[in-house]
């Protein structure tokens, strides 16, 4: 059935819904109190923590259907309906000043309609058409994990894909983008409840304004991809702590446990806040403590562990192979991989790299925003001791960065630095206005156009019709990614359940037939390393009997000027790519 | 005494900015940062030290089309900012004497570059000093987004009032904070779009501006409203550019190829890359033909 605007929104409501329920279930458990608009966030995120748990067993048992999610979920939602009858009214915090509210409502609501209608649209994000959705849409047609299926991407921790799946069961691709906008909506409302919550609401919704209308923050929330869900997560578990800090309640650190885990489950990077959060809790002299927060990261962490060591007999896996050898991926890839990762392309020097991350946003891709230029000014905040520890979170939650260039390897760092800011700035009349005015305005999308690079990764408009399905879904997917309009060749000619070759990804969401990517497998470089010999009839034999090359690929000349010799013959071509079956 | 001094320079500031013809400078700053539009300004050739200035340009421009006069306007109006600030700045009539007509000699209230906006600003930032420290940071921010040459000045300038006014809290927070924000917003992206590699055209000469002028006025004759191609060096093109807008030339069209009317310096290089030309008019250094 085609996904329709009601479907979509349905389908991310009701995973929202369930994950407020669970969360709310959840603090009731731990017998956590919370004011009011903390709570429903709090809530919101722990909530999601234990549906992503609950969906991963589902999948292991491959009863991950619509049918069991709604089941499951109204029940969730009941508990938790039946649970708010006893509870009483929560307090809430103390008040935004009135200007601020203002302001903050406006920006606030002027982006989040542009991210909604971003997110509405068809899913055309490299990562989020690729592998994100594309191995939601296969655990879709499993019912749960597609254990014949070997992909680098496949073996990540994917605990915002589980997120993801319940919302596509019911709406597709553009209900899971609606899901991550969830998290892009809750991390400044987060930020703001922070600043009310420990004294300086003017700074904290400063901070928000700078990262809810972040470029990368925005194109990264309004697409599948986890980025932004992870800098909720990680906010909300800095948030933790410092809350923990002050009421030293035991039950608290096996929750900011449990969101550690979840963190570790949402991408492996943000594993990095479990050393953090141990830290902090040993810091603070409660060392004997730090059992319980691992208890919590445990529930977590333990089932993607152990999936990838029964699977694929590496814990770590696609990581670690030298430890955890396996027929899967090797050592050599993966360092060639890593190292891929690592490097800025084409940056002709390290002083380019502020304005890249910041204003220029071509090479790395996406950009900060120029306001962002004016980071080194958090310093200030330094004499502050929230201001240090906001640094230090900064800080090492932009260690993953170092390990990939992208800009949106940063973002979980953007909130932290970005309160730095407000509280440097804070007491500086007129300042904080001024600038998150001006960050508004020229992170439009409109303005955007004018300054940064035409490559930049951003959003580039409000497509209401595509959103709205008043322009067919396919012609949108088509105008956006070129290998779509092989999609009716492919389904036509590939029996399901065959394999096709690629070098290069694909977008995997889009098609239901799996892809062997070259660089992605053990079975890819055997196939990529078959290629070049021109044994195609090898190729044949491994279970891959067609072949999607891109012009720009090394053989790709030699194939098309001479599919006989190579023993292939040409099925399709389009948009600079074509497609071969092995005869 | 010091108020008749005042008005006096004004009033040769004024006649000065509506008399004197526009120099290669202005029609270079006009050409690259005004006329186009905004989205085309930012990605020029070459950088836009007066960034503040040619925002204020390109509103005067609108507001009372393009003219000598206007393209000055502002740098006039800070001019009489100037003067006031140092009327209020200085006791001693001598001393606002000699600092309203120091500024005569750069005619920095009848250029159209920063340079004058700056003083102005760096006056008022002097003169809100100690009292409205914010107001005095964002006057200095603003006076470096003026005319960016102006930042060593201002660092002076600032280096100076936090000497004065020493307390680290407050020097900071309330006046290099605002100086810092207010140039950043102007300045962060036209600086950051800026070219490594700065390319402007060789400046004309006084003379040979005046010429470009008077083939203006041959070609406006020969050609009346009829569509025409123009070329022109590299040199002329800015200044050509600045007189067709000024005289609302619109029928004309600037050619980089072959044109119906060629404006070129004399030299023999100017001429040379064109072929076989029927010079119609020769003033100045600089020849129109056809």
């Amino acid at each position: 059935m085609a996904p329709t605007p009601v479907s979509a929104i349905f389908g991310a409501g009701f995973t929202v819904a369930v994950s407020m329920a669970l969360g709310f279930l959840l603090l009731g458990c731990l017998r956590l109190q919370f004011h009011r608009t903390e709570a429903a966030l709090l809530a919101f995120v722990s909530g999601s923590a234990s549906l992503s748990l609950g969906v991963f067993f589902l999948c292991l048992v491959h009863q991950a259907r619509p049918v069991a999610f709604a089941f499951l979920g109204a029940a969730a939602i009941g508990c938790a309906i039946w649970q708010a009858r006893k509870q009483p009214e929560r307090a809430a915090l103390p008040e935004m000043p009135a200007v601020w509210r203002a302001l903050f409502g406006v920006v606030m609501l002027a982006f989040f309609l542009c991210y909604f209608i971003n997110a509405m649209a068809p899913e055309v994000s490299p990562d989020g058409s690729g592998y994100h959705l594309g191995n939601v849409a296969r655990y879709v047609r499993n019912a749960g994990f597609a254990w014949d299926f070997h992909s680098i991407y496949a073996s990540l921790s994917q605990g915002m894909e589980m997120l993801f799946l319940v919302a596509f069961s019911f709406g597709k691709h553009s209900s899971a983008a609606l899901v991550e906008v969830a998290f892009q909506v809750a991390l400044p409302l987060l930020m703001v409840c922070y600043g009310r919550r420990f004294g300086f609401p003017r700074a904290a919704a400063f901070a928000a304004i700078l990262t809810f209308a972040c470029p990368v923050v925005g194109i990264t929330g309004s697409s599948a991809y986890v980025d932004v869900g992870i800098a909720t997560l990680l906010f909300a578990v800095f948030y933790l702590l410092q809350v923990w800090n002050e009421e030293k309640f035991i039950n608290l650190l096996f929750l900011i446990g449990l969101l550690c885990g979840f963190c570790y489950a949402l991408k492996y990077t943000a594993g990095v806040v479990l050393p953090f959060a141990m830290g902090f809790v040993w810091w603070r002299r409660a060392g004997r403590r730090v059992p319980i927060l691992l208890l919590g990261a445990a529930i977590l962490i333990t089932p993607w562990v152990l999936r990838n060591w029964l699977w694929l007999g590496n814990p770590a896996a696609p990581f670690l192979n030298h430890w955890f050898p396996n027929p899967y991926w090797t050592d050599r890839l993966e360092g060639s991989y890593l190292s891929g990762l690592a490097h800025y392309p084409h940056v002709k020097s390290y002083l380019d790299i502020p304005l890249q991350l910041t204003v220029i946003g071509g090479l790395v891709p996406g950009l900060l925003g120029p306001i962002f230029l004016l980071a080194p000014i958090s310093l200030l905040a330094l004499r502050q001791s929230q201001g240090r520890r906001l640094w230090l979170a900064g800080a090492v939650f932009a260690i993953p960065a170092l390990f990939n260039t992208e800009v949106r390897f940063l973002i979980p760092s953007v909130p932290f630095f970005a309160l730095a800011m407000g509280l440097a700035l804070e007491n500086s009349w007129g300042v904080l206005p001024v600038l998150a005015v001006f960050h508004a305005v020229i992170s439009w999308p409109s303005v955007l156009d004018v300054y940064c690079d035409p490559n930049a990764w951003r959003i580039r408009g409000l497509p209401v019709r595509a959103a709205l399905r008043l322009e067919p879904e396919s012609s949108y997917i088509a105008a956006h990614i070129g290998d779509y309009a092989l999609k009716p060749a492919i389904e036509q000619a590939v029996p399901p359940g065959e394999r096709i070759f690629s070098f290069a990804g694909r977008p995997a969401a889009y098609l239901d037939r799996d892809i062997i990517v070259g660089y992605e497998s053990s079975l890819g470089e055997q196939v990529s390393q078959l290629l070049e010999r021109h044994a195609t009839q090898e190729v044949k034999a491994l279970g891959i009997r067609y072949l999607w090359i891109n012009h720009s690929d090394a053989l790709a000349a030699g194939m098309r000027s001479d599919p006989k010799s190579w023993g292939i013959r040409q099925l399709a071509e389009a948009n600079g790519t074509t497609f071969y079956r092995i005869e | 005494m010091a108020l008749v001094a005042l008005v006096a320079v004004f009033t040769g500031e004024a006649w000065l900015a509506a008399a004197r013809p526009i120099t290669p400078a202005e029609a270079l700053a006009y050409d690259r940062f005004v006329r186009p539009p905004m989205r085309e300004t930012l990605h020029q050739p070459s950088r836009n030290p007066d960034v503040l200035y040619t925002l204020l340009e390109k509103r005067s421009v609108g507001l009372f089309r393009v003219s000598e006069f206007s393209i000055r306007l502002p740098a006039l109006l800070a001019g009489g900012w100037y003067l006031w600030a140092i009327r209020r700045l200085c006791r001693r009539s001598l001393l606002v004497v000699a600092l309203a007509v120091a500024p005569l000699a750069w005619q920095c209230f009848s250029t159209a570059n920063g340079l004058g906006l700056a003083l102005a600003l760096a006056a008022w930032a002097l003169e809100a000093v100690p009292k409205k420290l914010n107001w005095a940071g964002v006057c200095l921010g603003l006076a470096v987004a003026a005319h960016l040459p102006f930042a060593i000045a201002v660092a002076m300038i600032a280096a100076m009032i936090v000497w004065r006014n020493f307390r680290w809290d407050r020097a900071v927070e309330g006046f290099l904070i605002p100086a810092l924000v207010a140039a950043f917003l102007l300045l962060v992206l036209p600086l950051s779009l800026a070219p490594d590699t700065p390319s402007a055209p060789p400046e004309l000469t006084s003379a040979e501006v005046k010429g470009v002028r008077a083939a203006v006025e041959v070609l406006r004759r020969e050609s009346g409203t009829k569509p025409i191609q123009v070329g022109a060096s590299a040199a002329v093109a800015p200044v050509l550019r600045f007189y067709r807008a000024r005289f609302r030339l619109a029928s004309w069209q600037f050619s980089d190829g072959s044109a119906d009317y060629y404006v070129l310096p004399a030299s023999a290089a100017g001429l040379a890359g064109h072929g076989q030309l029927v010079v119609l008019h020769r003033d100045g250094g600089i020849v129109l033909a056809q």
